[in-house]
């Protein structure tokens, strides 16, 4: 374990040199010029969320361009071990992400004058946290396998087609009852909120553990 | 006498070349030098030895461990020296320490910051700022900075100056006062090797053709010389890597070989770049 958290450290030392001052000022201005014309703190969460996402992948990015790989193995971490570190790696980046959001959408909202709704605000955090998570579970398996340069493309496809995926169901099932049980989704959340949390806790570990397996056996069939 | 690094029968294949039966030792307290031409199977070799390529049969074994099941423990032993460092180039060189420290068991960081003062590498530069040469003395300083007992390196001389390689053979020979410490040096500088090497593993188009002590291989050739009318058809087959130009000839013979020469031919000793020459020249 202790050499799974040292690779979590490794892979911030990685990224360190790339959270410049200037990549914080053009979030804090997207986040305003987003929060300004929508009036929504959504779309800042969400702007962070994909900042998080891009984050995520520096390390195989800045990785392969400096061979990084080969300095795992000469350090002794195991494959497995590389794989569950950038995975934790990803998780804590998410959760980073989530907390900044949260914050800058106060500060924002307090600056622009407008209402701050925590509990809101939290259920946009977790469900965006659950939705990025969820697409870089898809996305992580490609690069493990690939490695950046080959799998920069397919590895956005799940961000891609999230959305083209949620439009082409709902036109297609547009007049079917599957999507009438689909709009009473929020209602029965909210009326079952321990049974959903729990369902999606279930769902999203069973995805990371099947995820984790699947860069683990990519990412051991690999030479550096 | 116990071995620091054992090969044995190691295959690896790839599409147009393949690693054919790879086995030798390098003995604890010594300094074996790994030659070849490019393209050889040097860095292969060594990669597969630290578990960076997957290979298809074989067994290797990193201070009497074998190196796949202990590969989560024995690296911590074992010092490596690429010909190109595998830190960030935007790192600072503290960052440097930060990042591969908490994984050595023995790291010295008073070791690492006296290396890097000898080497005259300043703390604050960046990875991409430092010469070819200076970040091989930085991958030196990391490499001896955790009390490796197994060096593995891979051309680390081909960035330095004369007075830099004299300095780091210096450093190589002192390492190996310690018998319980061993040296896997691959380099194409043979005269590095002429000074420091105790042993020689010579490997070809992915084959080992000699592997033991240095001495048996320099004294089990020699270098021949002589006109293009001093020799005969019959003799010239038993030439390695034989070259012949408008004045003469010269080319590799086994010692053994000698006396079916001519005697007026003029006979040398042969250098470890002789034998990679003449031996390349003669398997092609």
């Amino acid at each position: 374990m202790t050499k799974i958290l040292s690779f979590v450290k490794l892979d911030f030392i990685t990224v360190k040199p790339y959270f410049t001052l200037k990549n914080l000022f053009i979030l804090i201005a997207v986040s305003f010029i987003m929060m300004w014309s929508t009036g929504e703190n959504a779309s800042v969460i969400g702007i962070i969320m994909v900042f998080a996402a891009l984050y995520v992948t520096y390390p195989f990015a800045v990785g392969e361009q400096n061979g990084i790989d080969a300095l795992y193995a000469t350090l002794s971490i195991k494959r497995n071990a590389v794989v569950l570190g950038r995975y934790l790696f990803a998780f804590i980046m998410d959760i980073c992400a989530g907390v900044i959001a949260c914050v800058l959408s106060f500060v924002l909202c307090a600056l622009l004058q407008k209402g701050f709704d925590i509990r809101e605000t939290a259920i946009v955090i977790l469900t965006m946290f659950f939705v990025f998570s969820i697409l870089q579970a898809f996305q992580l398996p490609i690069y493990f396998a690939l490695g950046y340069a080959k799998a920069k493309f397919a590895a956005y496809l799940p961000f891609l087609g999230f959305p083209l995926v949620i439009l082409g169901f709902s036109r297609l099932l547009k007049d079917s009852g599957f999507m009438k049980q689909l709009s009473a989704l929020p209602e029965w959340i909210a009326e079952n909120p321990v049974i959903a949390v729990l369902f999606g806790v279930v769902f999203w570990l069973a995805m990371m553990t099947v995820s984790y397996r699947l860069s683990v056996s990519f990412y051991k069939k690999r030479d550096f | 006498m116990n071995n620091i690094l054992e090969v044995h029968s190691l295959n690896k294949k790839y599409d147009g070349f393949s690693l054919k039966d790879i086995s030798f030792a390098v003995p604890q307290g010594y300094i074996m030098g790994f030659i070849g031409p490019n393209g050889a199977g040097k860095t292969t070799t060594i990669k597969s030895m630290l578990n960076m390529i997957n290979y298809q049969s074989g067994e290797i074994k990193l201070l009497q461990t074998n190196s796949k099941e202990g590969a989560g423990r024995i690296n911590e032993q074992v010092g490596v020296v690429m010909d190109t460092p595998f830190y960030v180039g935007d790192w600072r060189i503290r960052d440097v320490e930060k990042a591969v420290s908490p994984f050595y068991t023995h790291w010295s960081h008073e070791t690492y910051i006296s290396l890097l003062k000898r080497f005259d590498i300043a703390q604050t530069k960046k990875v991409k700022e430092l010469s070819h040469g200076m970040k091989v003395k930085l991958m030196l300083a990391v490499a001896l900075s955790h009390k490796a007992k197994l060096l593995i390196l891979d051309e680390p001389t081909s960035g330095l100056d004369p007075v830099a390689r004299d300095e780091l053979c210096d450093m190589l020979s002192e390492f190996v006062q310690d018998e319980n410490h061993g040296i896997l040096f691959s380099t194409h500088i043979t005269a590095d090797l002429e000074k420091i090497a105790d042993y020689i593993t010579f490997i070809l188009d992915g084959r080992i053709v000699f592997t033991g002590l240095k001495e048996t291989l320099l004294e089990q050739y020699v270098l021949v010389k002589g006109g293009l009318d001093e020799i005969g058809g019959e003799q010239k087959k038993l030439i390695v890597g034989l070259r012949e130009h408008n004045t003469g000839f010269e080319g590799m013979v086994p010692s053994s070989h000698i006396a079916k020469l001519p005697k007026n031919l003029s006979i040398e000793p042969i250098t470890l770049e002789d034998i990679i020459i003449f031996m390349n020249k003669g398997a092609n």
